[in-house]
């Protein structure tokens, strides 16, 4: 065998792998899904919950409307946030060459955050909307703000990275300051709804939302890949990528447009999380490397996995109490996080 | 095939870097060399032409207005190679250069997927002579490699025009003798190949043409003996220089001071 045909066998095992890891972090996110589905306060065995779902065989009414109403929603639930998160976070770090860069980081989440404020404490919220989602519309809407104070900075000034690095660092801090004012005049009752909120969590689960927030994924997620090529692109560096005929100031635009919008749907449905969107694509980088055609599905896979593992966690860190959600994957999920990346240091 | 500069302006915020520049016609199989004192507008102007930069006035390849085509042609037309080539990433060679052929909307005319893709990229390695390092990941490369790399990305598109920034500037000896020639023979092959160099005893040895800029204007443009003259030099670069005519028509250039204090 030749030198080429060698490097080239060589380069056709190494994607082989990728897709099969990738397939992996998949399925080990399924896997976990099915975990999430067994765990749970009332103890249903798995053949009951299989039952539940398919419709086989006699399972009983207890067991269906626990595993429909109450365990899938939110078993769904984390499923979507972790790839939603992962995905705009992996995305984020790439088109602003910044590790540290994610939803949390650039002030989508305080916004979203102060959002859910205004409309629990101030009781302010968009006209229309029904009740049960004022919390949701009013976050989502308040993430939607602050991705456009990011993308008039960015236009402004030529669409570099730092600008928008800096002003959603900015942006963060007013927002967490503005929600602490709020929380300030708050009522205890709607300050303990509020902080609630603020800690993340999937107890609030609902279809209705879980729609929604398919919907913005399956509507990101086709132009996130077919971008992948130009993404990669982008990590050697904006000089390079220009000179492959990249219009990288577009690709930035359009990229944050579409991770703002994945942030501000998961952010709103379920509250604060932090670390998925800032591990998920981290450990995907370790798994299958910076190819983005590789590295896109498994962010959004290990985001899933890892919100999922965070849901099962909550549920049994605490016999007989749930914790929310956010409080388990930065508690958990760091420590396991740090040791990845030491390890890797260390090699 | 020919290249047209015309009326060229780029502005940097407030400030005209270049600021109505005309230059004589690039013709095919030529190899020119952009030289002239820092600050003199040697890379704005490269990086106009390969349009990473707002320009006003006209850039004509063949007689068509380059940036007004769209950009997957320009980028199949024209071949650029940035000055700074840092990279942290974990890419290996290979899927740079695969990067490099697809991310810009790929080869025109040849969509070339899969093996065929890699085998094409591998060809355009062997060619600089890189092939060992294609599964060498872009971070773990010397400066020299680097440049290297820079240039065979450059060239996976097969372009036309080619623009090379300072492809020097991190090489040793025999690496610059081998890219100067690779350069030359590029262009002798059916392209035009322009390089900011700032080495003028390379310039001298190695370009067809040399075009002296200061301060964004045209100082001289002509075969490298015409143009690199002790007065021109005195009057760009303000230093006292010996030129020196040796054997094949080179020009050798020596630096004696400073003529402006």
């Amino acid at each position: 065998m030749s030198a080429v045909e060698a490097i080239l066998a060589e380069q056709i095992r190494r994607s082989q792998r990728r897709v099969l890891l990738v397939l992996l972090l998949g399925l080990g996110a399924l896997a976990s899904v099915l975990l999430d589905l067994v765990s749970g306060p009332s103890g249903l065995p798995l053949g009951q919950v299989l039952g539940a779902l398919t419709g086989a065989g006699e399972v009983p009414k207890a067991a269906e409307v626990i595993v429909w109403q109450v365990r899938l929603p939110v078993a769904v639930m984390a499923l979507l946030v972790g790839a939603a998160l992962s995905l705009s976070g992996a995305e984020m770090q790439t088109v602003l060459d910044n590790p540290l860069a994610e939803p949390f980081t650039l002030g989508i989440s305080a916004s979203a955050a102060l959002g859910a404020g205004v409309a629990i404490v101030l009781g302010l919220a968009i006209p229309g909307i029904p009740a049960l989602w004022a919390v949701s519309a009013n976050a989502f809407l308040f993430a939607l703000l602050a991705l456009g104070l990011l993308q008039l900075a960015s236009a402004l000034r030529g669409g570099g990275s730092e600008v928008v690095i800096l002003l959603g660092i900015a942006v963060n801090f007013t927002a967490a300051a503005l929600l602490a004012l709020v929380q300030f005049v708050a009522s205890p009752d709607a300050l303990q709804q509020l902080v609630f909120w603020t800690m993340g969590s999937l107890v609030n689960a609902r279809w209705e939302g879980i729609a929604v927030l398919a919907l913005v994924l399956a509507a990101c997620l086709p132009f996130s890949l077919a971008a992948s090529w130009r993404l990669t692109a982008l990590r050697l560096g904006s000089d390079q990528a220009q000179g492959f005929g990249l219009d990288v100031a577009h690709l930035r635009r359009w990229t944050l447009v579409r991770v703002s919008l994945l942030a501000a749907a998961s952010v709103s449905m379920v509250g604060v999380i932090g670390f998925v969107g800032l591990a998920g694509p981290h450990i995907a980088r370790m798994v299958v490397g910076e190819d983005h055609r590789f590295l896109l599905p498994a962010s959004l896979f290990t985001g899933a996995l890892l919100m999922s593992l965070a849901s099962v966690a909550s549920k049994l860190l605490v016999p007989g109490i749930l914790l929310p959600v956010g409080i388990v994957t930065s508690l958990v999920g760091l420590p396991v996080f740090f040791a990845l990346v030491l390890r890797r240091e260390a090699r | 095939m020919s290249l047209d500069i015309r009326d060229l302006t780029v502005a940097r915020g407030p400030r005209k870097v270049i600021d109505g520049l005309s230059l004589p016609l690039f013709a095919m199989g030529e190899f020119a060399v952009i030289a002239g004192p820092n600050a003199a507008g040697k890379s704005t102007l490269l990086r106009a032409i390969a349009g990473l930069l707002p320009s006003t006035g006209s850039i004509t390849l063949d007689g068509q207005a380059l940036h007004a085509l769209p950009r997957a042609e320009q980028a199949r037309l024209v071949g650029f190679m940035p000055q700074s080539l840092e990279s942290r990433s974990a890419l290996t060679v290979l899927d740079s250069l695969m990067v490099a052929m697809n991310a810009g909307g790929g080869l025109a005319g040849r969509a070339l997927r899969g093996p065929a893709a890699g085998r094409h990229a591998l060809e355009v390695l062997a060619r600089f002579g890189l092939a060992d390092l294609a599964l060498r990941p872009m971070a773990a490369l010397s400066g020299g490699q680097r440049q290297a790399v820079g240039l065979a990305q450059a060239m996976i598109r097969d372009p036309r025009l080619l623009l090379l920034d300072e492809p020097t500037s991190a090489l040793d000896l025999a690496r610059q003798f081998q890219l100067l020639s690779e350069a030359r023979k590029l262009a002798r092959e059916g392209r035009i190949v322009i390089a900011v160099l700032h080495d003028l005893a390379l310039a001298a040895q190695w370009a067809d043409r040399v075009v002296l800029l200061e301060g964004g204007a045209l100082s001289a443009s002509g075969a490298p003996g015409e143009v690199l003259t002790p007065r021109s030099l005195s009057e760009v670069y303000g230093i006292d220089a010996r030129v020196e005519r040796c054997s094949e028509g080179r020009v050798m250039v020596m630096v004696d001071g400073l003529s402006k204090p």
